[in-house]
């Protein structure tokens, strides 16, 4: 194979890589020269590379294989040659044994361990951390305290990481090398400062105020090395973060690293002091100017780094990142994209009104050469800013429409239709542009999806506009012109016109009866139906007809109708008398199985992305559709945000909906396992609860659930309405325990047979808010007019909330009780000593839901923090108090 | 339970558990793949990272990694981009390599940046500056050496390519060991580089 050479494409000689036509299988006959008495350090370690290529490329080693290699690999340590020792180390790191088997190991790195060779025993160090069982840790303690004050820095540090390591199994142990640790602290490499600062602060994490001591005592003596230092203000950060005002020493000490030597240190201050929840303005304005300097820097990562950082801040200081505008416009012509993006919503952002046009100028060059994705981006915060700055529309429309007409992938397209009609629905004026640049788009459109949605929408608005006339022409030639989807569409929205504006309906039947003719069955139907419909001179037929809703899915009304075909159709049929629930007890198994796949990644994404409550409330009601006895409980009134039930990262992850219905609290548990060798079967989910009342009333277990994958399983309690009894809303605390069949899994193949095992997850609460629908589509108008009808079933109360910050109480009070702000009323204004907020929402109260009206006024004062007013009216009196008191 | 000292109380408790994931500088991956996207060299260090399931998945992952970079990547200086939810700092080492360095979103770049060249310096040093495709693959036992002293456990364990370059060739410890002349010849080739570096 060697001194083999190819002629590449160019001419050059082109060698094969080292390990072209490498196999498993000869490799581990080669392992077996680690046997040999007289053992080559050179092909042994050659070997030992050679398996490492396979391990990094994903060749799967059988347990066996594994084994009788590690076992080989101990048998080198017979060796005296340093580099073959140094991959013995590297190679036992990396197979993944057995434990008990790896514990023989001990035995061979004993003498490494004591040796004078440093570098012996900093690695064989590292090697124990990785091998050892944790009920050995204790045995030893001596040891690795020994080696936390060696003076080799290497050695250190290799202990305080291994401690690191074993902390999570071992932390009793750890907890006791305290002092020696601390001591480390004063060892005089910048990385043994690191390692003992990150090992003191795990050691100390759980209790903040040794936290915030040691901070305050490094921050007068601070450690050297800039990672050490970037360390340090992260756990400055996180005291700074638990005051209401930060500690002035403490600021200041992140304000002096500003103009720290090390830029890594510089950018660590200046974003952390950005991120700070309880800083103001002034406070930003020295870490905003390091960051405007990055921005011209020529490292390219610093000016990634900076605008990363300023696309943030700028959420929050708009007017403080403002004076950095020229240093961003530079970067729109930066060569990293990602950077010209982040750059552009940045700018955007700053929200200085007169730059917006001459901004969208030298947007539209950077549009030219930008992938669709970052376009994405950008069109969304065009949105925001169109929204913001609501006399800019023309400009900002222009640029969407012109975007609109170029070319662009239909996800791009896509974004742009949908900020287009969002900017439609919040600034009316703009109606009849917006319209007039789909119909334009339609006409030379690719897509037919959007085609679709676009016609849909001209249906609905066009007949509502001042001259509905004009959009005929363009729905018509889609008619003509286009697939048999978009023609029914097309045919849909002419008939829309037709039912809603008489003067226009001659004309629409004439259309419609040209499209009777059509090739295509769907068109044809629908021309005949409508025509039907718009045949007399009453179009209140017609107009019911587009009003109304199916009666039901399309999959249970088939079923439905099925069935009255079967029976002896005495009666005509109703929709009303004859629709059948769907029964699916068969393909519930197989359903079951593939939603729980669905569902897994989507109830991932959804943590992410925090997908908006509609889009939530849509993928809930498709999931709870699966299971026929959901639809016994009634209509679904709401299903709340995820609650996580344990930490992101345990061998488990649940999370819990709480779907409200009537009178039954559905609980949907979402079980991710994440342990490669088990396969979960028969999951469900214990539940107690702390009033007696609520009644679990049915579970439906996820039948299996493999690694890396998340199965649904769910607990339904009645919640029964008692009318003499005083309402009861919140359940106080569920507490839930995971009950699951486990297998072992081996190369993907269940094995042996099942045992039962629990875990315990963290409590739920379900609370008032769980049975609040926030309504945010009521203007401030209507908002008062309804205030007015209510006036004598209110209920008030103040409070002084325990924050310092206007914002953040507002957004507190809102999740609190679940309502939603009128008219954006949430945002506070940047500066502003009080605020105001009115909320609406509807409230679930013995089957009945209820609007409920709620005025908030929060006060900011410099002693006490903020001060919250709050008014609450509801028709039901106790009601109003009830919600009153739920903000405690 | 509803009050508002509880809401204030969860929170510091979400802060709290945030603290000990992202507290210390960390990193979460790094990888070399040659012109193709093809892996040469990958670690990942972090059980929760999504992208440390399946070797397949990881894979996959480089490849788009991959692509995306190809265009940016240049020798002279390390960039940097948002990627998948990561954030991700590359450089491009030899004709046909491209080494990259992965970290949490929340992590300082300019560290991820340190680590990188960490890595390439003392890749370099014991490569004799050789980092082409075929060079590192012939390497890689030094290459999944030096990544062994730079990184553990996703922490940063030491950033000095000299120390590293050392403690991977197992230098240091030649004062205890009879010389032979390999060592030697990488002792010389290490101080020549400094050397080269301080009059540079």
């Amino acid at each position: 194979m060697e001194g083999v050479k190819t002629k590449g494409e160019d001419g050059e000689a082109v060698e094969p890589s080292p390990y072209d036509g490498i196999q498993k299988n000869a490799v581990l006959h080669e392992a077996k020269c680690f046997n040999d008495k007289q053992i080559s350090a050179r092909t042994c370690s050659e070997v030992l590379t050679k398996i490492m290529y396979l391990i990094i490329q994903g060749e799967e080693f059988s347990p066996s294989e594994i084994s009788k290699v590690f076992f080989s690999v101990t048998k080198l340590f017979n060796s005296r040659d340093v580099h073959l020792r140094r991959m013995v180390y590297l190679s036992l790191k990396n197979l993944p044994a057995d434990p008990e088997e790896a514990m023989m190991v001990v035995n061979c790195l004993a003498k490494d361990m004591t040796g004078k060779t440093d570098l012996y025993r900093a690695n064989a160090i590292r090697v124990l951390a990785k091998i050892l069982h944790p009920s050995m840790i204790g045995s030893f303690e001596r040891f690795m305290k020994q080696a936390i004050i060696d003076k080799d820095p290497y050695v250190v540090s290799a202990a305080l990481l291994a401690g690191n390591h074993m902390l999570k199994s071992g932390a009793d142990s750890i907890k006791r090398w305290s002092s020696e640790v601390q001591e480390a602290l004063n060892n005089p490499s910048p990385m043994v400062q690191l390692h003992a600062l990150l090992l003191l602060f795990k050691l100390k994490q759980y209790d903040p105020l040794a936290i915030s001591k040691l901070a305050s005592n490094l921050a007068r003596a601070p450690p050297k090395g800039p990672l050490a230092q970037v360390l340090l203000i992260r756990c400055i950060a996180s005291v700074i973060r638990r005051q209401p005002q930060p500690d002035r020493e403490l600021l200041k000490f992140l304000q002096d690293l500003l103009h720290d030597k090390s830029f890594t240190v510089m950018y660590e201050a200046a974003r952390t002091i950005c991120a700070l929840p309880n800083i103001n303005r002034t406070q930003v304005i020295s870490a905003i100017g390091v960051l405007q300097e990055f921005l011209s820097s020529p490292v390219a990562a610093q000016r990634f780094a900076a605008v990363r950082t300023l696309s943030k801040v700028v959420l929050r200081f708009p007017i403080a990142v403002a004076p950095c505008s020229v240093d961003l416009e530079h970067l729109i012509n930066d060569s990293n994209r990602n950077v010209a993006t982040i750059a552009i919503t940045t700018l955007l952002r700053t929200g200085v009104e007169q730059n917006v046009d001459r901004l969208m100028k030298s947007i539209a060059g950077f549009m030219t050469d930008t992938s669709d994705e970052f376009k994405i981006v950008l069109i969304d915060a065009i949105k925001s800013l169109c929204l913001k700055f609501k006399h800019r529309h023309k400009t900002l429309l222009a640029f969407l429409s012109a975007s609109l007409r170029e070319e662009g992938g239909k996800e791009y397209k896509r974004a742009i239709m949908n900020a287009i009609l969002e900017i439609i629905e919040k600034i009316p004026e703009t109606k009849e542009t917006g319209l007039e640049q789909f119909c334009e788009f339609i006409e030379d459109c690719e897509f037919p999806k959007l085609s679709m949605k676009i016609l849909d929408l001209l249906g609905t608005e066009g007949p509502k506009t001042k001259h509905p006339g004009r959009y005929i022409r363009f729905i018509f030639n889609r008619v003509i012109l286009e697939t048999a989807s978009v023609r029914s569409a097309a045919v849909t929205a002419l008939a829309r016109f037709g039912a809603h504006v008489p003067e226009l309906t001659p004309s629409i039947r004439v259309l419609l009866s040209r499209c009777a003719a059509d090739d295509d069955d769907e068109v044809r139907d629908r021309a005949v139906l409508f025509l039907h419909l718009l045949q007399g001179k009453d179009l209140s037929l017609a107009q019911e007809f587009f009003k109304s809703d199916a009666p039901a899915e399309p999959k249970r009304l088939t079923a439905s109708l099925e069935a009255f075909l079967q029976s002896k159709m005495e009666v005509p049929f109703d929709v009303k008398k004859h629709l059948v629930e769907v029964i699916e007890e068969k393909k519930k198994v197989a359903d079951e199985k593939s939603d729980s796949k669905a569902n897994g990644t989507k109830s991932r994404g959804g943590a992410v992305t925090a997908t908006k409550p509609e889009a939530r409330n849509e993928m809930y009601k498709e999931l709870l559709n699966k299971y026929p006895y959901f639809s016994t409980l009634g209509k679904l009134f709401k299903s709340c945000a995820p609650v996580e039930l344990t930490e992101s990262e345990t061998e488990y992850v649940v999370s819990c909906v709480k779907h409200i219905y009537k009178e039954h609290v559905v609980l949907q548990f979402n079980v991710t396992n994440n342990m490669e060798d088990q396969l979960l079967e028969n999951v469900t989910v214990e539940i107690e609860t702390e009033d007696p009342d609520w009644a679990e009333e049915k579970v439906i277990a996820a039948e299996s659930i493999a690694f890396g994958t998340t199965g649904v399983c769910f607990v339904c309690i009645s919640r029964p309405i008692d009318d003499s009894k005083r309402e009861n809303f919140a359940s106080g605390t569920i507490t839930n325990v995971l009950k699951f069949l486990v297998k072992d899994v081996e190369d993907g193949v269940a094995q042996g047979v099942a045992t039962e095992d629990e875990y315990t997850l963290e409590d739920l609460e379900v609370v008032e808010s769980d049975f609040m629908q926030a309504v945010t589509t009521i203007r401030t108008m209507d908002f008062k007019k309804q205030w007015d009808s209510l006036s004598n079933v209110q209920a008030g109360k103040k409070f002084s909330l325990g924050l310092d910050d206007l914002q953040s109480a507002v957004d507190a009070v809102i999740d609190l009780l679940g309502m939603g702000a009128c008219e954006s009323m949430n945002e506070v204004a940047e500066n502003a000593r009080s605020h105001g907020v009115f909320m609406v929402g509807k409230f679930l109260s013995s089957g009945k839901v209820l609007p409920v009206l709620c005025k908030a006024g929060f006060m900011l004062d410099q002693r006490h923090g903020v001060t919250l007013k709050i008014a609450i009216r509801c028709p039901d009196a106790n009601i109003s108090k009830l919600l009153t008191n739920s903000v405690r | 339970y509803f009050s508002s000292s509880s809401t204030l109380a969860t929170c510091a408790g979400t802060e709290q558990k945030m603290d000990s994931n992202v507290f210390a500088p960390s990193v979460k991956g790094m990888f070399i793949l040659d012109e193709d996207g093809k892996r040469i060299f990958a670690q990942y260090w972090t059980g929760e990272c999504k992208i440390t399931g399946t070797v397949k998945a990881q894979k996959e992952f480089e490849k788009r990694a991959s692509k995306k970079t190809v265009s940016m990547a240049n020798m002279a200086d390390a960039d940097a981009i948002s990627f998948e939810g990561y954030v991700l700092v590359f450089k491009r080492l030899g004709d046909n390599t491209t080494l990259y360095v992965l970290g949490d979103p929340d992590e300082n770049e300019l560290m991820l940046v340190t680590v990188l060249t960490a890595m390439e310096e003392s890749v370099s040093s014991l490569l004799r500056g050789s980092l082409d495709a075929n060079s590192l693959l012939r390497g890689l036992a030094h290459v999944c050496l030096c990544a062994d002293e730079i990184v553990m456990d996703g922490l940063v364990m030491e950033t000095d390519w000299m120390l590293i370059a050392g403690r991977a060739s197992m230098a240091q410890s030649i004062k205890e060991i009879p010389i032979h002349d390999q060592t030697l010849q990488q002792f010389a080739d290490i101080a020549k580089t400094k050397l080269a570096n301080v009059f540079r």
